[in-house]
């Protein structure tokens, strides 16, 4: 018994000395800092428009966090971000939540991070509302934090460099309604619950219809995560509960081409209209095939880049637009020989480590 | 009992040796700044481990905690907007209870394995949760709610006094009281606990019931902490508390685990993300870490059993 007292005074102990660590604890001031100065501006970047590659003023560390790397979209992504790291000598320390419902794994390294006194925290949100305490945190710390893909609900975030994800579901929207004819059943493969990318993509699909196909039904919505068995699984249901099904809307390609499988199998292509978004290099023969019918791009590659430009002119006091939205055009069969690949997809072969 | 020590020793040494190389290669690691950080990032596992082990020291297991997580998470959230934070949180904690009372029900009454009780259970709450939150996460919540989690008391931050609670509670309970030493004995041996009057079906009421209360009270730690009810964030969690527990030496075979043991683990299994992270370790490794770290702390917990068991009792 003696023992074990011992070892709750000395567990209280721990707790009471990491309390006391705690007060008033303050960084050391890191490197003396440009002020970032932001503008109130909006800026769309033309699809054809030439990176204006900056030069950064000393070498800069700058902490890049993925919500998620398990998919063509995030590594396409982190190729643009750390190929132009490389490109413009600036240092890059990398770290993922592996899923977007680690958002306190996220606010943790978020805190790591601001402890590193990197010089600017470039941030993909798993949440828009969860990740506000740690990214308050890290600014009232000095840390200046920018936003890429996904950014966060706090006026804390100086920059962002991002999707707009609910034109990419209005763009799905306005076509499903077009080749439909304004008339059918349609089906909604959603992405995972409670992910605002997902949320905002299946608004803008839902608006349209609702707003100018009001003849087309949704006799069927799925959460799910984007990859391909489980949108197969989803879909191979929903084929058999719905035999009058003319289209389904997916919130990213990984899930159309399971939804495709599942078609193909059933026998039912031909007579059901597949759009998604991402455009990921996979999805290209399912294009070609006519299988998927339209992909909403989200220029991934430009998208790293064009992040790390802007924290770069950010951190170098260059005048930073508080949003960047990256081009996202539509993509259908007939488009799919003019697109940049180099916007769009790491170089075959390239990985992560 | 000698061969117990030896190990608390070498593992203490071994952790002690790892902090070292550690804080070589990156001086931050033991900065006033980052130990703070990690000591409030560790709270909401340290309650979920302490939660954990109840169970396990009766011979079960709660897998029920991922969806005891979130459907306190969207209950107190729920609540936050409707009566207010301060009303909210306890009528939040009846969720844990509730769901764990059930746990504990089914597991007695009709000697179900609690693994598949309490997976059970899991799930109904995750898809209740969805069901409430309607998908999303729940984000127009008032203010205070993030003060479990933000807030500062005497200078010490909260969460470290309400994990500073759960563990003194929870010691008291398992050693200091009738209902603890019975959790013990029917973990120990069921048969024997049961032949020498022991009530074993009302204990293990009281056990799930107990980690369904502290699994709430983690849930609120970590809700306040993303400032949002969120219905899927923490489903993992029941996975994780049981690493760090085990790591912590508590014996999956049930009778043998401490307080001081769980949140040891728990703090330990933070402090090597958080080194790892330190260090620039790609997150991808850290998975293989962490896991390396788990299969050697159970394969260490069966040498210790088996070890007992050859010296203490005959076959």
């Amino acid at each position: 018994m003696k023992r074990k007292s011992i070892s709750v005074f000395l567990l209280l102990l721990v707790i009471a000395t990491v309390g006391v660590l705690v007060w008033r604890s303050n960084l050391p001031s890191g490197p003396t800092r440009n002020k970032v100065v932001v503008t109130n501006a909006v800026v769309h970047v033309d699809e054809n428009a030439s990176l204006q590659d900056p030069k950064p003023i000393r070498r800069y560390k700058i902490g890049v966090l993925f919500p998620f790397l398990a998919s063509p979209f995030w590594v396409n992504e982190a190729y643009g971000i750390l190929d132009q790291a490389k490109k413009l000598n600036v240092d890059v320390v990398w770290l993922s939540a592996d899923g977007y419902d680690n958002i306190a794994k996220q606010n943790s390294q978020i805190e790591d991070l601001a402890v590193q006194h990197v010089d600017a925290i470039l941030l993909a949100a798993t949440s828009a509302t969860g990740t506000v305490p740690a990214v308050n945190r890290a600014s009232s710390l000095g840390i200046p934090v920018f936003a890429h893909v996904t950014s966060s609900d706090t006026g804390k975030v100086l920059s962002s460099v991002i999707d707009d994800d609910v034109s990419i579901g209005r763009k799905q929207g306005e076509f499903m309604g077009k080749v439909l004819g304004g008339q059918g059943q349609v089906a909604m493969l959603d992405g995972p619950a409670a992910a605002d990318w997902s949320t905002r993509r299946v608004r803008g699909f839902k608006d349209v219809l609702a707003q100018e196909y009001p003849g087309i039904r949704i006799v069927a919505e799925r959460y799910g995560t984007p990859d391909r068995d489980d949108a197969l699984r989803l879909t191979q249901d929903i084929l058999s509960a719905n035999p009058n099904l003319n289209g389904i809307f997916t919130v990213a390609d990984g899930m159309a081409m399971g939804a495709a499988d599942a078609a193909v199998a059933a026998g039912r292509i031909g007579s059901i209209t597949i759009t998604t978004a991402s455009f990921s290099r996979e999805a290209v023969p399912y294009m070609e095939k006519g299988l998927i019918k339209l992909n909403v791009d989200e220029n991934p590659v430009l998208m790293g880049r064009l992040s790390i430009n802007n924290v770069v002119n950010g951190l170098n006091g260059t005048p930073v637009p508080q949003i960047i939205y990256v081009p996202n055009p539509a993509i259908t069969a007939q488009s799919l020989r003019s697109v940049d690949a180099a916007h769009q997809w790491a170089p075959p072969g390239w990985t992560l480590h | 009992m000698k061969k117990t020590a030896l190990y608390n020793i070498a593992v203490v040494t071994l952790a002690l040796i790892a902090a070292c190389i550690v804080a070589a290669v990156q001086p931050l690691f033991f900065s006033r700044e980052n130990l703070a950080n990690v000591a409030c990032q560790a709270t909401p596992l340290v309650i979920f481990a302490i939660a954990q082990m109840i169970p396990i020291l009766t011979r079960g297991l709660d897998l029920s905690q991922g969806g005891v997580v979130v459907a306190t998470s969207v209950a107190y959230a729920l609540l936050a907007q409707q009566i207010g934070t301060g009303a909210g949180i306890p009528l939040a904690l009846l969720t844990g209870f509730i769901a764990g009372a059930i746990n504990g029900l089914l597991v007695a009454g009709f000697d179900i394995s609690p693994f598949i009780v309490t997976f059970g259970m899991g799930s109904i709450l995750q898809g209740l949760a969805l069901v409430a939150a309607n998908g999303q996460p729940i984000s127009n919540v008032p203010a205070a709610f993030a003060a479990p989690f933000y807030a500062i008391v005497f200078h010490v931050p909260v969460p470290l006094i309400v994990a500073g609670l759960v563990a003194v509670f929870a010691w008291f309970v398992l050693e200091k009281t009738t209902i603890g030493r019975r959790i013990i004995a029917v973990g120990s041996n069921e048969r024997a606990a049961f032949l020498s009057g022991i009530p074993v079906g009302s204990t293990l009421v009281m056990a799930y019931a107990m980690a369904g209360v502290l699994t709430s009270i983690g849930s609120i730690l970590l809700s306040s902490r993303i400032s949002s009810g969120h219905p899927t964030a923490g489903a993992d969690t029941a996975l994780q508390a049981v690493a760090a527990a085990v790591i912590g030496g508590v014996s999956l075979f049930g009778g043998r685990g401490t307080v001081v043991g769980a949140v040891a683990g728990a703090v330990f299994l933070t402090f090597v993300g958080n080194a790892l992270n330190l260090l620039n370790v790609s997150s991808f490794f850290q998975y293989v870490a962490a896991g390396t770290l788990i299969i050697l702390a159970v394969v260490a917990d069966r040498l210790r059993n088996s070890s007992d068991n050859f010296m203490g009792r005959t076959k």
